[in-house]
């Protein structure tokens, strides 16, 4: 199907384009077709997947593709355990056709809207040091390139290529479909609990490195952190999830519903958003549960906002932090929003922000109705001064000449951008930003 | 610099659809010619383009033969034939086809022909007869050709049977679609092309059926409930073309190894694709992209074709007239048959006098600040019909500067001194 004229706006409001064509391609045929087509008439084409990037990574200019209905399970190989989907296929809708197959991805971030081919070109994470990123297990794509060729990248075929691949930004052509490494299905067991913000910057490592998946946040004008360990548990553990009311009440009412008026009243009276912050501190109380993986990694987040987010060395975290909090108090700034700490694994993919290292992520938000930009700035400037790499998919300020050292393989991803998009039909302004013309 | 199709430039770039900027997109086609007299033609490169990767797309992998009714200008049917997802022409008559056969191989007539001399210079060439298939749909046009000169003094002849692909909804609509040919069903298209198998001379090769009612019937206009209606009946024609379409080609296929099944139009060409029954689609108008086509809601081309006519009179303070008018496309006559006049925005015809005179009054807020010797932009209704007017179109495209100018100027049938029909 094709429509016109439709505005395509992100999830949190910072980006928006009219594309000159949307198209619905349904097959890897009409994904090639609308390739061809596009480039035939010079016109950039781009896959936007969820549209939950913060930048303008996804936004297409000239003919976008929504791929809702390029998605679903098309083959799994439950020996190898991978799975292949479709790369519409939402995060969300991939656990739940896992889970027949006593499956389950790895690991997730918060998010489960994302589809899986923005999810991996962009660099989503979840927490755990032990853990890569989504894209780190990929084990295959097919990707419809600047030609409108479709190619099999995959550690069977060219598998050189597939650290690039894996996560190319959208850069490298559009993913038809993602063959991932998944586990056996396994129960998380989730302790939530509100610590002293100071012992638990200390500690912060030895935590991360003593558990499964372990992340904080803290909320700016106050000195708690507020804790989520989360243990692995064994195929067929029991569960004891939370019941449906509590989680009604803990994650939408208080998470989003209280949140939503702490931002609102926040952009209203400025000078009130300390006292909320510690409010909403105290109101988030413990908890313990143990559910199915996906149930408990992710979250939903109906508040809208603008986010920054950077991977550092895991020994910079505390610095960091400090230097933020000095920053937010010297500047007298009223953020609403917490910090978020977590950690990942390193992994050997050319472009992620995890590329060789392990990783210590903090990232920053604001109430989608503030104007982040001071802040995030100022905030870059302290991730940059202790090497930091920004997040793909998140607000940042860097250009393709700061990134080019921050990353070993940028060249080597430019070069293989040349060859399979000489003319830039996959180009958007961000990717002009970040990688060169 | 001839016309060419295939990608330009070192790089992709949404700058590449100017139209989208409507006033400036013929503010710059009006630069761009400001040297040339009126009435001119302009086609703009940028928007040819579009328009044939386009419609390739929407066939979804079948070749699309070329309707060169909506079309007229040779160079232009040229240069689609050289892209990747364009094979053959539909022509119109036989006098075109034969025309075109000195360099093109593979034309069908796509309306029935009873051109005596024409027909006999097709039938005593061997290379047209190879290259031309004539449109037929009853015995008659088989007596005709054979009345012209007999199976032994001439080449064989290449047949298509044409058929009826309108919708005999027995509702209220009554009969939808064009009245063309009048084999309607399995039975009757197979009774003509067994006609054509038995008989000596004629070898039958390809069959059509053309959904006007489908392809050229535009699903969103501004009324909604004409739209639906539109979208109903378009839903339920299609589905049963489909089976008997189906039904008659796989009949015919039993008594001869066809080349082609052709379907479809500009305005259906996702729709007839996916009737595996068609083999070949056909389109032409979705190229110049008139006017009739901004109102399709699955694809949206555009604006290729225009013309420039002069301000040469004032009236009064509200009325400025410019030299030229007709310019009325084929189809039933009514409004949305006139031209409609783009740039500067804000003109309209005044509905007493119209658009068919020598000369055009124009009236709107525009009119006021239009000077004698101003340039007017018109939109074409359809397609083909504009070329009959013109004796050449004025190719535009990028200078390599960023400017757009004149880069060529390329011939119409009129222009090379042919009128076919």
């Amino acid at each position: 199907m094709t429509a016109t004229g439709a505005l395509w706006r992100n999830w949190a409001r910072t980006e928006s384009a009219r594309p000159i064509r949307v198209e619905r391609p349904s097959s890897p045929g009409a994904v090639q077709r609308a390739v061809r087509a596009a480039a035939g008439s010079g016109l950039p084409i781009k896959a936007a997947g969820a549209g939950h990037s913060f930048t303008g990574i996804a936004v297409a200019p000239g003919v976008l593709l929504e791929l809702d209905d390029l998605s679903g399970l098309v083959e799994v190989d439950r020996e190898r355990r991978l799975a292949t989907v479709l790369a519409g296929t939402r995060l969300s809708d991939l656990s739940r056709l896992l889970s027949p197959h006593g499956l389950a991805l790895q690991n997730l971030g918060d998010i489960d809207r994302q589809t899986i081919s923005g999810a991996i070109s962009t660099g989503t994470h979840g927490t755990g040091i032990g853990f890569s990123g989504l894209a780190g297990r990929v084990r295959g794509v097919s990707v419809v390139t600047g030609d409108g060729s479709l190619r099999r990248i995959s550690v069977d075929e060219s598998p050189e290529l597939l650290p690039a691949f894996a996560l190319g930004l959208g850069a490298l052509g559009v993913l038809v479909d993602v063959t991932l490494e998944c586990v056996d299905a396994f129960v998380l067991s989730a302790v939530e609990a509100p610590e002293p913000l100071e012992a638990t910057i200390a500690d912060a490592e030895r935590r991360a490195r003593s558990v499964d998946h372990f992340e904080f946040y803290w909320f700016p004008h106050t000195r708690v952190a507020l804790t989520k360990t989360n243990t692995r548990m064994p195929t067929g553990s029991a569960r004891a999830p939370l019941a449906p009311v509590k989680r009604w009440v803990d994650d939408d009412l208080m998470a989003n519903g209280v949140y939503r008026a702490v931002c609102a009243a926040g952009t209203l009276l400025p000078v009130a958003v300390p006292s909320l912050n510690r409010a909403a501190t105290r109101l988030t109380g413990s908890r313990r549960f143990a559910d199915h993986s996906h149930r408990v990694f992710t979250t939903t987040r109906t508040v809208r906002f603008a986010e920054m987010e950077y991977a550092l060395p895991v020994a910079a975290l505390p610095a960091v932090l400090e230097e933020l909090a000095a920053l937010i108090e010297e500047r007298r700034w009223r953020i609403s929003f917490p910090l978020e700490i977590r950690f990942a694994a390193a992994d050997d993919l050319w472009l992620s922000t995890a590329s060789g290292r392990e990783s210590a992520y903090v990232a920053v938000h604001r109430y989608y109705r503030d104007d982040h930009e001071p802040y995030f700035r100022a905030a870059e400037e302290i991730f940059r001064r202790h090497s930091g790499r920004p997040h793909w998919g998140k607000i940042h300020y860097l250009g393709a000449d700061e990134l080019r050292e921050l990353y070993p393989h940028f060249d080597d991803f430019v070069g293989l951008r040349n060859e399979v998009d000489p003319r830039r039909v996959f180009a958007n302004a961000y990717l002009d930003r970040v990688l060169g013309p | 610099m001839p016309l060419s199709l295939e990608p330009i430039g070192p790089r992709a770039s949404a700058d590449r659809a100017p139209w989208r900027d409507g006033q400036a997109y013929w503010g710059a086609i009006g630069a761009a010619t400001h040297d040339l007299d009126a009435p001119v033609g302009v086609l703009h490169s940028g928007a040819l383009r579009f328009n044939a990767h386009d419609i390739v797309r929407r066939a979804e992998g079948k070749p699309v033969r070329i309707a060169s009714k909506s079309l007229r200008v040779r160079s232009v049917v040229e240069s689609l034939l050289r892209l990747d997802g364009f094979a053959g022409v539909l022509a119109y008559t036989l006098p075109e086809a034969l025309w075109l056969a000195d360099t093109i191989d593979d034309i069908v007539v796509g309306y029935p022909t009873a051109d005596r001399a024409a027909i006999d210079r097709l039938v005593l060439s061997p290379e047209a007869a190879a290259r031309v298939t004539l449109m037929i749909d009853s015995v008659d046009h088989l007596d005709l050709i054979d009345a012209v000169r007999a199976p032994s003094e001439r080449e064989t002849v290449r047949i298509c049977v044409e058929l009826d692909a309108s919708w005999r909804s027995g509702g209220p609509l009554g009969t939808v679609g064009v009245h063309r040919s009048p084999l309607h069903t399995a039975d009757d298209l197979e009774r003509v092309a067994r006609a054509v198998v038995d008989r000596p001379g004629f070898v039958l090769v390809g069959v059509m059926s053309y959904e006007a009612q489908i392809a050229g019937v535009a699903d969103s206009g501004a009324n909604r409930a004409y739209n639906a209606a539109v979208a109903y009946m378009q839903r339920r024609s299609m589905a049963e073309l489909v089976e008997r379409r189906g039904l008659a080609v796989e009949r015919v296929r039993r008594l001869a190894p066809l080349e082609f099944v052709n379907g479809g139009g500009t305005g259906s060409l996702e729709r007839t694709t996916r009737d595996d029954s068609v083999t070949e689609l056909a389109a032409g108008s979705g190229i110049f992209a008139g006017r009739l086509f901004d109102a399709y809601t699955r694809f949206s081309p555009a604006p290729a074709a225009g013309f420039g006519l002069t301000v040469v009179r004032r009236p009064t303070d509200d009325v400025a007239t410019v030299l030229g008018g007709g310019f009325i496309a084929s189809g039933p006559p009514a409004p949305d048959r006139l031209p409609t006049p783009v740039s500067p925005s804000g003109l309209r015809f005044i509905p007493r006098e119209s658009a068919g005179e020598v000369q055009t009054p124009l009236v709107g807020a525009a009119a006021r600040d239009l000077r004698i010797g101003d340039r007017v932009w018109f939109r074409h209704a359809k397609s083909g019909e504009l070329s009959e007017r013109l004796d050449r179109f004025a190719l535009l495209d990028d200078d390599g500067h960023g400017r757009l100018s004149v880069v060529d100027e390329l011939p119409t049938y009129r222009g090379e001194g042919k009128t076919f029909v």
